[in-house]
């Protein structure tokens, strides 16, 4: 999508109708709008995305009250804003609102040779399949109204722009309706069923539910405020260990090996805690079984001794030779005979070698439990041992670290540091109450979770003898399919996102940054912040931190141009549509402007700057002037005399043009060609 | 094999990718344009758990074929 031309018609500071015609020259891709403070770069943008969305941007004041003051006073009382633009394949429409009295009237047509044919039936779902709202923001940019994305609510612009580049908004919409109405089948079910079992089961699971929503809100809620302690902590330390003091840069040295060393401990004491489990599963039996074995043990051992384990006769030969009245030596021996009778007294000592075999392996078993007690004995001692030197060595050095923390805040002379280190305990002290409730929370939905299953699965089985009771539990089933492809396909989305969109970032910070520094994204608080080589955080000046917004939001257009043909049908496809940005370059130095005014228009197909002049002095026009299509002057022009004012003007292309005039007629801003150069 | 028939073999295989596979996928489709005609478009928002209710209904009836 490019816009061809822009109509004002009464809107703001825009008195009478005034028009912008944008370059849409594929090389000179750049519009440029002059236009001083208070002119009206803010309205034009906000034109934009009235006429288009109905909707206005947070730093537009009054945005009930559009119409022109003149206008009004002079019995008008309309106001409207009409966009020609050219769509991806080619088609050219015209997008018209008006405002009268109490109507806003919204069209679409498409152009066909000039003409206009009857308006586009559904105009705004029209608007929306071009470049859908949510995501208009990001082209039509107001560049000091996005907030640091560093800052301590970046987090939140960031989570929000990524949800709503990935185009989540309906498919998430979506989730929750469904959500809820599968509640209502749930309701439903428990007042079809007469028994009252369902109610009873569907109260619990309710609970449970609810629980596990609230448990994977506080896991949200602790990882991300761990990962903000962490992260504060880490800009704390750096801090310290630049501190001017050596002193200090040397407590905190030693601090950090201790921390490490700390670090370490604690894992090994985990380690052991582990080990225990273990050795208690593997020695277990043979430390209770013990007693046990030994006595079987000695019972064989006095049978072995008696000469009845194992036996000299084998019972079953024995009987076979009395029965067969034959010997294995081919000898007959006939009942009565003395022959017989000696056979016959061998079948006192004769046993089933079966029953040997099974004693034999019960021997080798008790033997294996007897000589492991051995083992356990001394594994055990180990590892209490280990768990008694961990737990030492941890107390020694949480003690050396109070006595740094002391000794670091006892810095009379230097109060920041005091101060650093008192925030640094604070901070430490919040970290692991935090960490805490974290392993608490993921403990009680881990024990949450099957017994919701079980009970879901309960009802399936109960309700299958209702029919009515039947019918909301396919109800229900089918909801829930629902609900697991969306959340499958809003996850699956997210998978790699961070990775995509940081890597974007650091591709365009390496071309305007000169330090060796790169962005950090924090997956768990979704903030943003420079780093240095050495992965230490850098405290950002303004200028920085405004580079890391137009790197983020240039990320963000380019995601959002990839998605273009996307058509899962489930989440909104991306828009490639104009970068409109009303004074992106506040803070910025002079170097840093060239570089990001040169980098733009490389990675969009049309601009339109609306620049002041303190934005547009200095390296901007000689790093764009040869990709400018269009230029225009937003001339203030004011009915009140110049009186002791000095005149104002603009200097473009070696001359001056007037920013501001005085004794006209009206109070208005008029917008007028510089040059046009396509 | 030509670049051609390649190419037309990719092209089948994404129309086959974007094909619902099954009513749950056709379905959750309805919903969200549902959602999309709400939020982005010109419909009034007072009918759409209605509208969804009716859908899931339908699909119900029509895995019991």
């Amino acid at each position: 999508m490019k816009f061809i031309s822009i109509e004002l018609e009464n809107f703001r500071q825009f008195y009478g109708t005034q028009k912008v015609v944008f370059s849409i020259d594929p090389y000179k891709n750049i519009t440029v709008i002059h236009a001083e403070n208070g002119t009206g770069k803010t309205a034009f943008l906000n034109a934009i995305m009235w006429c288009l969305f109905n909707t206005t941007t947070e730093n537009f004041n009054d945005p009930k009250n559009i119409i022109n003051k003149i206008a009004k006073y002079e019995g008008h009382n309309g106001y409207a804003v009409a966009i020609e633009f050219i769509s991806d394949n080619g088609d050219e429409f015209l997008v018209r609102r008006s405002h009268k009295l109490n109507d806003d009237v919204f069209q679409v047509f498409q152009i066909i040779e000039g003409d206009y044919g009857t308006p586009i039936d559904k105009p705004a779902s029209f608007i929306n399949s071009i470049i859908p709202k949510d995501m208009a923001k990001y082209f039509f940019f107001q560049g000091e109204g996005i907030g640091k994305i560093s800052s301590s609510n970046g987090s939140q612009v960031v989570k929000q722009a990524i949800r709503e580049i990935l185009g989540f908004t309906i498919a998430e919409r979506a989730l929750d309706d469904v959500r809820s109405i599968r509640k209502e089948y749930r309701r439903a079910l428990t007042s079809a069923d007469k028994s009252g079992d369902l109610s009873k089961k569907q109260l619990e699971i309710d609970r449970l539910e609810e629980g596990l929503e609230g448990y994977s809100e506080q896991i949200k809620k602790f990882s991300a405020s761990c990962a903000m302690f962490e992260e504060k902590l880490r800009a704390i330390d750096t801090q310290l260990e630049n501190s001017n003091s050596a002193t200090i840069k040397q407590l905190h040295l030693r601090r950090g090996q201790i921390e490490q060393a700390l670090k370490r401990e604690k894992q090994l004491q985990i380690d052991s805690l582990r080990d225990k489990k273990t050795l208690i599963s593997e020695f277990a039996v043979s430390t209770f079984g013990h007693s046990l074995s030994k006595e079987v043990l000695d019972f064989i051992d006095e049978k072995e001794y008696e000469g009845s384990i194992p036996a000299p006769f084998n019972e079953q030969l024995v009987h076979d030779i009395i029965k067969n009245k034959s010997c294995i030596c081919g000898a007959a021996v006939h009942e009565g005979t003395d022959a017989f009778k000696c056979i016959q007294e061998m079948l006192k000592n004769a046993a089933d070698p079966m029953l040997e075999n099974r004693i034999s392996k019960a021997r080798s078993q008790l033997t294996v439990i007897k000589n492991s007690l051995v083992r356990a004995e001394v594994s055990f001692d180990r590892n209490i041992k280990n768990q008694f030197d961990s737990a030492e060595k941890i107390k020694e050095y949480q003690g050396k670290l109070s006595e740094i923390s002391v000794e670091i805040s006892g810095a009379e002379s230097i109060e920041t540091v005091k101060n650093l280190e008192n925030e640094r305990v604070r901070l430490k002290n919040s970290l692991e109450q935090d960490r805490r409730n974290l392993i608490k929370a993921e403990l009680s939905q881990s024990q949450a979770q099957p017994k919701l299953n079980s009970l879901e699965a309960e009802i399936k089985r109960l309700s299958s003898f209702d029919r009515e009771v039947d019918k909301y539990n396919s109800l229900i089933s089918v909801a829930e399919s629902v609900e697991n492809l969306l959340e499958n396909t809003i996850k699956n989305a997210e998978k790699d996102i961070e990775r995509v969109l940081i890597t974007k970032v650091n591709d365009y910070l390496s071309r305007f940054v000169r330090q060796e520094y790169s962005a950090k994204l924090n997956s768990q608080t979704f903030s943003i912040r420079l780093v240095d080589s050495n992965d230490q955080f850098v405290p950002e000046s303004d200028g920085q931190s405004l580079l890391l917004n137009l790197t983020f939001i240039a990320s963000l257009i380019e995601i959002s141009r990839e998605r273009k043909n996307a058509s899962g049908q489930i989440l909104t496809p991306g828009a490639v549509a104009p970068f409109v940005v009303d004074a992106p370059f506040g803070d910025l130095d002079n170097k840093y402007k060239g570089h990001v005014a040169q980098a733009i228009p490389n990675s969009v197909n049309q601009v339109v700057f609306l620049l002041s002049s303190s934005h547009w002095e200095g390296s901007v026009e000689s790093n764009i002037r040869a990709k400018v299509g269009k230029e225009y002057n937003m001339v203030l022009e004011e009915s009140a005399g110049k009186k002791h004012k000095g005149a104002d003007y603009i200097d473009i292309l070696g001359r001056k043009y007037e920013t501001v005039r005085y004794d006209c007629a009206k109070d208005k801003t008029l917008i007028e060609e510089v040059g046009s150069y396509v | 094999m030509n670049m051609e028939d390649i190419r037309n073999q990719i092209n089948e295989a994404n129309i086959a990718f974007e094909t619902p596979v099954d009513n749950i996928q056709k379905l959750t489709r309805h919903i969200v344009n549902i959602e999309r005609q709400l939020i982005y478009g010109d419909e009034p928002s007072s009918r759409r758990l209605q509208q969804i209710r009716v859908l899931i209904d339908d699909a119900v009836k029509e895995l019991k074929k």
